[in-house]
């Protein structure tokens, strides 16, 4: 983890969001809510989540920040027939060298795109995600650093659809935050069908922030000051979480330390140096949304269509806990 | 990111229509109802039975029933208005339906009744003794009372939003015994009454998510609370001790009514004890029993003599009554309240008492009434008398004889030498016992003699007894048993038959509505005086008490024929009659209390009401006054730059609470901002502080340590602000806000089921 810790003012900082922001709002029209998070996964050094139905712009997104940044970028298309090797790489026989050689797979990039994620078997699927959370690859006992910094994206249909495996409970623990692009509104979509009609967008968009400078803004996201009282709220409604008789299953601690590392990202995008417990509100369901899992008597499952019951169970944990504004004070 | 914070508001809004249900409050208004039942019950000392208490029960329910149903229907506004009109409803319907139209909406006639239930209601408090039967006027004065308490408990626990100050109607009901004659302040109704209260403080405060906030709730319901257990104390009354002494409902007990009547008349509060009319409007003493045996050394009433056969339906003239004697048929309606007497209150003499419940016998040679199982308490009966009107010429003509079967009435054990002496003095010049009984009543009302209840207990002579009315002849100073027991001793040393006489003087009338008039009798007219008895006549009463009472036309020396007073110890003014009793009607009595039952009594009833109004006054001005002192304790630390931004936040949320907004602790400062932005009477200028506040408050909690803003500068905005917040509410919201500033009680916001 040696992480160069960038200089950048959190005002230069700001302008680099958004142009970011800008440069895929030319892509994405009309979807700024799910473009901010996206950065924000970005930011925070976390992986994202995108679930939707096919069609409505979720690997645009994914190519659209890849476009953005000038790093390096692999994307994957989720198979049934993939295989563990094809995203890790392989270690093969180099006969010049008499010796085995590492070939690494695709997974080796800044920003990787796992497109379909849930359409392949889920040993192949666990090799991307062990790689997301250890940041490493062991290959026949050798073990290969992946680059800094590095952001899976995956897309996911919604589980009902036919030949997909949907990711188990722990996987999806893994992912900072899950959005879902929903449909676009009609002004959006008219926009779209005029932007789309000569050539794709994608091709016009230029890399707005080179490797180094997004390694700065990610170490300005890490200094982003986190206050007690913050850190009080958060745990206080993932406690909460595990408590609620409505939730089967509670946020993690990992989940704990997701929410507030994509705060402290939110907070710089807002140009602020310190994280508020309006961040932590925010991200509450985009952050712990696909996390939990809802008792059974709660209608829903963990799907985006009908995770609408677990976001109102979160809205309703987020609105009943108090934000601490210090000691001995209860205004 | 605004779509989360809508998303929440839309989301609260559903849970606000899905505990509709809890936003009427009912749970709130439940233990209401159980403190009310509690401290309703507190009551059972004063009042007989439980048919009172349901029914104030039924009010109770109604008013909070009614309450509860507004907030149901959404009417939550309007639920004191509702509740008022139920409970008004309720009244009429109960006392008045057939006044009323559709026996609910009141007429002319409705009011016409609820007056005459006033009056009665009057009367029957004035006249029942403790616990008293709560007949239909007592049950309305209770609705008139208890109504109105629950629907201040009611605005106070949701209109007001001040559950905390429920406390104030709670404690008026439970002070009521304590305040009321003879009526003990229940321990356990007390008991009942604070778990009750602070289970409501409980309850309110846990709904709000936490106990924080209980302390100021529990320092203002203590208050009242203490408050109510001072005030009866502090109140300027002797009823206290009273109650204390446990003295009970007798005025005169069989015991020694004379010992308990200088008690009695020595008590500063009077109470009222019967009342009576008379058909011919005037009024007369009533007797109660007589004292004849002077050989004691305490003088004891008589032991009547009580023949199964004396039943007072009819009563022979008394003997020795000549014919030729004047005399005026008297038909007398008396009413007895709290008079716990063996003897019945009559005139002398009577000629028949009826309507009586108890088992009443007369007894033949004093024409008292006595009864050895009963006491006249409630007693409600007829009298019929005759009024003796002799003429001083028919007097003077008694000479000095004694007649046969009176030698009784002259015996006296050896007495003190002065008596005798006093006596003849006093008499001197005179020859005829008329003459002689006028000349001793008028040198006992001369100047000589103060009147006095202190004196004798003071210089250690009130008692009864021939040696003490020696030392009473010396001192010249002592109230109407001493007189009386002075001019009854010095009469039989002269040879005049004398006895004296324990009742009640005439008391005074009220301003009836009727023609008749109504003599109101109270403790301050208990009273003794000396009858001596004239051949041919038969026995008479004299006044010889300075002051007190009123003089017998024929015993008073400003009548023509009466002998005028000419004893050799009488100087100057001697002779001047006190009494004005020439004048038709009675006297006023002469006690410092007031001239009728009726300012005492308001008086009486004006003590609990002015002291719950006091106590209310003094704990609503106290919230406004602790929390104008924190406000500009606040300000002031921000000027003075020592504040952080933390105080300005805490002073503009205070101020938001108290105009009415419900803040939540769940808010974030930026959620508390927006609102606070888009508050009524907010300018632009008002809504630049308030985000610079939020800004402020921000960095200060969540930014980093070293980073601590510049307080000063806020106190201006806060200044901005909070007026801004205060000129967004209307008259008497705005009084609200001041008087009962919400933030003291509830800085933490409130039930958020209720700001729908």
């Amino acid at each position: 983890m040696t992480m160069a810790t960038g200089t950048m003012g959190i005002d230069t900082f700001h302008s680099f969001a958004a142009d970011i922001i800008g440069g895929i709002e030319t892509v994405i029209d009309g979807k700024r809510d799910a473009i901010e998070l996206a950065l924000t996964t970005l930011l925070a050094e976390g992986h994202l989540l995108i679930e939707d139905v096919p069609g409505v712009g979720k690997t645009m997104l994914a190519r659209a920040i890849a476009r953005s940044v000038d790093c390096t970028v692999n994307r994957i298309q989720f198979t049934p027939d993939l295989l563990p090797s094809d995203i890790t790489g392989v270690s093969v026989y180099n006969q010049a060298e008499m010796e085995f050689q590492f070939k690494p797979g695709p997974v080796f990039a800044n920003l990787v795109i796992g497109d379909e994620i849930n359409r392949a078997s889920p040993k192949t699927q666990s090799a991307l995600l062990e790689s997301m959370e250890e940041g490493q690859i062991s290959v026949d006992g050798a073990t290969y650093p992946l680059a800094r910094p590095f952001t899976v994206v995956a897309t996911q249909n919604p589980v009902e659809m036919e030949g997909t495996y949907p990711l188990p409970e722990a996987q999806r623990d893994r992912f900072m935050i899950r959005i879902s692009m929903g449909y676009p509104d009609e002004a959006a979509e008219v926009t779209m069908l005029r932007t789309r009609e000569t050539s794709s967008p994608l091709d016009r968009l230029t890399p707005v922030v080179t490797l180094e400078q997004l390694t700065s803004m990610i170490g300005l996201v890490r200094n982003i000051y986190v206050s007690p009282a913050v850190e009080q709220y958060t745990v206080a409604i993932s406690q909460e979480t595990r408590r609620d008789r409505d939730l089967r299953l509670g946020a993690s601690p990992r989940a704990t330390l997701h929410l507030v590392r994509a705060a402290k990202a939110r907070a710089a995008l807002d140009g602020r140096e310190f994280v508020l417990p309006d961040d932590i509100d925010a991200l509450a369901v985009p952050v712990l949304g696909h996390r939990l899992i809802a008792a059974a008597r709660v209608a829903g499952g963990a799907s985006a269509f009908q995770a609408s019951s677990i976001a109102d169970i979160i809205h309703r944990i987020v609105a009943a806990t108090p934000v601490p504004l210090g000691a001995g004070e209860s205004a | 990111m605004v779509w989360a914070v809508r998303m929440r508001d839309l989301l609260k809004r559903d849970l606000l229509n899905t505990v509709r249900w809890e936003r009427t409050g009912w749970r709130t208004s439940g233990i209401l109802l159980v403190a009310f039942a509690v401290t309703l019950g507190g009551l059972h000392t004063m009042l007989e039975g439980v048919g009172w208490w349901l029914w104030c029960m039924v009010l109770v329910v109604v008013v909070l029933g009614s309450g509860v149903a507004a907030r149901w229907a959404g009417l939550g506004r309007w639920s004191p208005l509702v509740s008022t009109l139920a409970l008004a409803a309720t009244i009429v319907t109960r006392f008045a339906a057939d006044t009323a139209w559709l026996g609910v909406i009141p007429t002319g006639d409705t009011i016409l009744r609820f007056r005459t239930l006033l009056v009665d209601a009057t009367y029957s408090i004035t006249w029942q003794s403790t616990p008293a039967n709560a007949d239909v006027p007592i049950q309305f004065v209770m609705a008139l009372g208890i109504g109105p308490l629950v629907l201040i408990a009611e605005a106070l626990a949701f209109s007001v939003r001040l559950p905390a100050l429920t406390g104030i109607p709670l404690v008026a009901v439970f002070l009521v015994p304590g305040l009321t004659p003879d009526a003990e302040t229940s321990g356990l109704a007390f008991i009942g009454t604070a778990a009750s209260y602070l289970w409501l403080l409980m309850s309110t405060q846990r709904s709000l998510g936490s106990y924080r906030g209980l302390a100021p709730a529990l320092a203002i319901g203590s208050i009242a609370v203490i408050g109510g257990l001072v005030l009866p104390a502090a109140l300027p009354s002797t009823e206290q001790g009273i109650t204390a002494s446990e003295a009970g409902p007798s005025v005169v007990t069989g015991v020694n009514p004379i010992v308990r009547l200088g008690e009695d008349l020595r008590r500063t509060d009077d109470r009222p004890v019967l009342s009576y009319t008379t058909a011919s409007n005037k009024p007369y003493y009533l007797r109660l029993t007589t004292i004849s045996d002077f050989s004691q050394d305490g003088w004891g009433p008589e032991q009547p003599v009580l023949d199964r056969s004396n039943r007072p339906h009819t009563i022979p003239r008394p003997s020795g009554l000549q014919a030729d004697v004047r005399v005026r048929e008297e038909v007398g309606f008396i009413s007895v309240g709290n008079l716990a007497s063996p003897w019945l209150p009559v005139p002398y003499p009577i000629s028949s008492v009826t309507q009586l419940n108890g088992d009443w016998l007369w007894d033949k040679d004093t024409l008292t009434v006595a009864s050895n199982t009963d006491l006249a308490i409630g007693e409600n009966f007829t009298v019929r008398s005759h009024v003796i009107e002799p003429t001083p010429e028919q007097l003077q003509r008694a000479g000095t004889t004694v007649p046969d079967g009176v030698e009784d009435y002259l015996e006296l054990p050896a007495v003190p030498a002065i008596i005798a002496d006093t006596a003849r003095e006093a008499t001197a010049g005179v020859d005829t016992n008329y003459e002689k009984a006028v000349a001793l009543q008028q040198y006992l009302r001369s100047a000589l003699f103060r009147y006095s209840e202190q004196t004798p207990v003071a210089e250690g002579y009130d008692g009864t007894g021939v040696d003490m009315v020696g030392v009473f002849l010396e001192r010249r100073a002592g109230y109407c048993i001493h007189f009386a027991s002075a001019m009854a001793t010095m009469a039989r040393t002269l040879g005049i038959p004398s006895r004296m006489v324990i009742g009640f003087q005439q008391g005074s009338s009220t301003n009836s509505p009727g023609d008749s008039k109504i003599f109101e009798v109270t403790t301050d007219d208990l009273h003794s005086w000396p009858e001596l008895y004239f051949e041919g006549i038969g026995w008479v009463a004299f006044e010889p008490t300075q002051s007190r009472g009123r003089l017998p036309d024929y015993a008073n020396p400003g009548i023509a024929g009466v002998p005028a007073a000419i004893g050799g110890a009488i100087s100057g003014n001697a002779g001047a009659p006190r009494d004005d009793s020439g004048l038709d009607g009675p006297a006023a009595p002469s006690g410092s209390q007031g001239s009728g039952w009726f300012v005492s009594g308001q008086w009486r009833l004006l003590l609990p009401i002015a002291g719950a109004v006091l106590l209310v006054i003094v704990l609503s001005l106290l919230p406004a006054g602790v929390r104008m002192l924190r406000h500009r304790r606040n300000v002031a630390g921000l000027r003075s730059g020592r504040g952080s931004a933390m105080l300005a936040w805490r002073e503009l949320r205070a101020t938001a609470t108290d105009v009415g907004l419900a803040l939540r602790r769940t808010e974030t400062p930026r959620e508390t901002v927006e609102r606070l932005r888009r508050a009524r009477g907010m300018t632009q200028s008002g809504r630049d502080a308030v985000s610079r506040i939020g800004a402020a408050v921000e960095r200060e909690r969540f930014g980093r340590p070293s980073e601590l803003a510049d307080s000063g500068s806020l106190a201006d905005d806060v200044a901005v602000a909070t007026a801004c917040l205060r000129s967004g509410i209307a008259g008497p919201e705005r009084l609200r806000a001041t008087l009962w500033p919400n933030s003291l009680v509830n800085r933490n916001g409130r039930l958020a089921a209720r700001t729908g």
